[in-house]
């Protein structure tokens, strides 16, 4: 685990995490989420961006009795992930603000990812 | 216009089909290069299937990709395909729209050194 100085350097490093799969398909979500985790645990400056299918991870607002990858999601968003989803992908499926988690936040491609991938150190997307 | 590095986005499904990676892919690198930085699409695998001057999908009812891509060419962005890709497929040269290059395979891999970053679908 990164030192309080070494997280301060590795805040100034941006990875921008794509998450083109929806949960449960295969287990892409799930490593999305973890991978955002764990680059914020080390202090990175993290972005994660649910685009296509993707968006459905947002849509995992309750509690389960197995893995659930939306949990952890949550989890990126209290712990200070950039999370955003594609309002197209979203207004395709139905997902309304309601429908989501909370903080997640509602964006274009135009202006929110282009702009995380321009200003990222690393891009990583996970579509498997 | 934001201070952009340059994108490299590879394409490897094919489309109109189970996942909509291909329309994915090009409404990013039309909107990466008109406010971000330079694009340049990269086709493999059944990604090549994008290139496909033929494609008609209108009367399955889908909007053709065709007009996704052309504005990223419009705006200094490149969409390339990888040759070998291609004639494994039985495609060559005449089957696909005039404005996308074949690369071998060695140049296309020399494409994820040159950019800065990538993006996979």
């Amino acid at each position: 685990m990164a030192t309080r100085e070494q997280k301060e350097k590795n805040a100034e490093k941006v990875l921008t995490i794509i998450l083109t799969r929806g949960p449960y398909l295969s287990d892409a979500a799930d490593h999305a989420v973890n991978t955002a985790l764990a680059a914020r645990k080390e202090g990175y400056t993290v972005n994660l961006f649910m685009y296509l299918d993707g968006v459905w991870l947002s849509h995992l607002k309750y509690d389960k009795d197995f893995n659930n990858p939306g949990e952890w999601l949550s989890w990126c968003i209290r712990k200070g992930v950039n999370v955003a989803q594609c309002d197209s992908c979203s207004d395709a499926r139905d997902l309304a603000n309601g429908d989501i988690v909370e903080g997640s936040n509602v964006t274009a491609v135009y202006t929110t990812l282009t702009r995380m991938i321009a200003g990222s150190d690393r891009v990583i997307t996970f579509n498997g | 216009m934001l201070d952009g590095k340059d994108l490299l986005i590879c394409l490897s499904r094919g489309t109109y089909g189970r996942f909509d990676d291909a329309r994915g892919a090009l409404i990013l690198a039309s909107s990466y290069q008109s406010r971000a930085g330079n694009v340049t699409v990269l086709l493999r695998g059944d990604g090549v299937y994008m290139a496909l001057g033929s494609q008609e999908p209108n009367d399955i009812g889908l909007e053709s990709l065709i007009s996704l891509a052309e504005p990223v060419l419009e705006m200094g962005g490149r969409i390339v395909a990888v040759g070998e890709d291609l004639t494994a497929r039985g495609l060559s040269k005449d089957d696909i729209l005039e404005w996308i290059d074949i690369l071998p395979e060695d140049e296309a891999a020399g494409l994820l050194v040159e950019n800065d970053l990538t993006a996979t679908f």
